[in-house]
């Protein structure tokens, strides 16, 4: 087991990582930059190395200031966390080549699935469904027409140059393909000069459901179930669950049994997650890997009872995954909820400043993960999520329910939180009902 | 007024975060001020041969006494120069000290002329980011540097 590691990172997750290795007997060193001088996770390590200025490319990106700090420090391992230079392959490579131990995947793995394209064609090898898509350009109306029939209506007819809903129109049948084709190329070229068009499956209303993976050096592989996070605002995610209430076991063993493949295949040797979109009629398309521990990685130890962080330093430090997929059991429900030092009612506008007053929300089954305190100054210069407010039930109804009584209770003073309009959220009948799918927030913003 | 009693003052103020103590009694006047106050934003980066020195530049309030932090802008264990020491003169440009890491051992240079009124960090201990070296004092006032 490594005696020290150093965290590569700031705020909660850098927290986390130094509670899972306190209680595996590990030392660990924090670095930061200036401005995070005051930091809990700099209080909390048994080192702390200033690593750089402010702003993240010149401390917390600045890879050799890391590597040294880690030399000096004498660390056997660094860990990235999430963010920052957590799925950075170069990173990876060079913590190898100076005797550190990257605790994540290999380089190699990075690679394979770290760049879109390559991790869609490594999920098509090992027959993970994706979503489906002419893989060339659609030059004719012809083509078109029979594209669309082979992938199935209804499709959505794109523009490779297109954004913003320029150039991109959804087809129910043929003759909608035919129309709208026209419509878009012309679209398309008024606004980019380039009417390139190709298609793929519409997923109508789909919801973000992602499987937790974990292998080691050894071969072995398992999933710990899914999360649904669905509830997500311009692609960040604001709350998120375990487990999804539209997966059934059949369901759950079909998707998990996919990522363990790709996993496997791949000699995926640390913890990460498969990203599926899945459609009503429980059909489900690999979107991308993340080859790191997420955000979200809380709900899952909620119920399963398994200490992710903890799994992912052993296996990096060369243990055997300890836990057989038959033994994974989920039990409750955990739900998370995303704090932000945000302005709801600004457009969710960053509010940075001093803490003045805190009370963290408590009880059973309350779990918080936040780097926060009174007199804590919250600085604009990173990421606006300042904790995490995880609730575990017996059930969802319970774990609603006590995530509403966890939100009242928890108060921040001196800067504008997303407290509030979470709070709304889980009195919303759609979120209680669990009719929640990519365009939730969209929906209840309009309500 | 006893000299024990100055001395007691003295002490008392250099405890204090106070800049100066002035008394007026009967038998006399006295007011005793302290050489330096601390400013605690960087104000300065000077960069010699692309190794870059930031430094916190100390001043008494009539400018008196000026006295400069040479801070570390690399990360790695220090080892200052053989023969240095509180109350060394140094000169612009002379190595200070050499910070290694990853297998590199690279100079620190004053930026300044002046004497060297404390070497802040142990032999071989670690530095970071922004950890003050050692204090300079300089003749002439910071305007000089």
């Amino acid at each position: 087991m490594f005696k020290k590691i150093l965290i590569a990172n700031r705020g909660e997750i850098a927290v986390r990582i130094i509670r899972s290795a306190k209680e595996l007997g590990i030392k660990t060193v924090a670095i930061y930059s200036e401005a995070d001088k005051e930091s809990l996770h700099v209080r909390l390590a048994d080192e702390a190395v200033c690593v750089g200025s402010t702003y993240a490319t010149n401390s917390y990106l600045k890879i050799p200031n890391i590597i040294a700090a880690a030399e000096i420090t004498e660390a056997d391992a660094i860990h990235p966390g999430y963010g920052f230079l957590s799925e950075n392959e170069e990173f990876a490579s060079i913590c190898e080549s100076h005797g550190i131990v990257f605790i994540g995947p290999t380089a190699e793995c990075i690679h394979k699935m770290g760049d879109k394209v390559t991790a869609r064609k490594t999920a098509e090898k090992f027959g993970v469904p994706v979503t489906p898509g002419t893989k060339d350009l659609v030059q004719t109306e012809e083509e078109a027409v029979e594209m669309a029939g082979k992938i199935g209506y209804p499709v959505m007819l794109k523009a490779s140059s297109g954004g913003g809903g320029k150039g991109m129109r959804v087809a129910n049948n043929e003759e909608e393909v035919r129309a709208n084709l026209k419509i878009c190329k012309n679209e398309a070229m008024a606004n980019f000069g380039n009417d390139d068009m190709y298609i793929e499956k519409y997923i109508l209303n789909p919801k973000h459901i992602e499987i937790q993976v974990i292998g080691d050096k050894y071969g072995n592989a398992i999933h710990l179930g899914e999360r649904d996070c669905s509830i997500q605002r311009r692609n960040q995610k604001m709350i998120e669950e375990a487990p999804s209430i539209i997966l059934d076991s059949d369901l759950r063993n079909k998707m998990g049994e996919s990522a363990v493949r790709i996993t496997k295949g791949i000699h995926y040797d640390s913890v990460g997650t498969f990203e599926f979109l899945v459609d009503q009629h429980k059909n489900y398309y690999f979107m991308e890997m993340n080859t790191r521990v997420q955000v979200e990685h809380t709900v899952t130890e909620l119920v399963t009872g398994i200490d992710i962080i903890k799994t992912q330093i052993m296996i990096a430090a060369g243990e055997r995954l300890s836990v057989r997929q038959s033994e994974v059991k989920l039990s409750g429900h955990a739900i998370e909820c995303r704090i932000n030092a945000e302005d709801p009612s600004m457009n969710f506008m960053p509010s940075a400043g001093l803490i003045t007053h805190y009370i963290p929300s408590g009880g059973l089954g309350v779990r918080i993960d936040s780097h926060i305190f009174s007199g804590y100054e919250i600085s604009p210069y990173y990421d606006s999520m300042i904790g995490k407010l995880i609730v575990y039930g017996a059930d969802r109804e319970e774990a609603i329910e006590r995530m509403k009584r966890a939100l009242d209770e928890h108060i921040i003073e001196g800067v504008k939180v997303t407290t509030p309009f979470l709070r709304k959220i889980m009195d919303d009948e759609d979120y209680i009902a669990g009719k929640v799918y990519t365009n939730f927030i969209d929906l209840f913003m309009k309500k | 007024m006893e000299i024990k009693e100055i001395e007691e003052l003295m002490e008392i103020l250099k405890k204090s975060d106070l800049s100066y103590i002035s008394l007026e009694r009967l038998d006399g006047k006295l007011t005793l001020k302290k050489a330096c106050i601390i400013e605690e934003k960087p104000n300065r980066i000077i960069n010699i041969e692309g190794y870059s020195l930031e430094h916190d530049i100390i001043n008494s309030p009539e400018g008196e006494s000026n006295i400069i932090e040479i801070k570390s802008l690399q990360i790695g264990k220090l080892y200052y120069s053989k023969g240095l020491e509180i109350g060394s003169m140094i000169t612009e440009g002379d190595i200070i000290a050499k910070i290694k890491a990853l297998g590199v051992l690279k100079d620190v240079k004053s930026a300044v002329t002046g004497k060297i009124t404390e070497l802040v960090v142990a032999d071989g201990e670690v530095v970071g980011y922004g950890n003050i070296i050692a204090r300079v004092h300089v003749e002439g006032g910071v305007e000089n540097v």
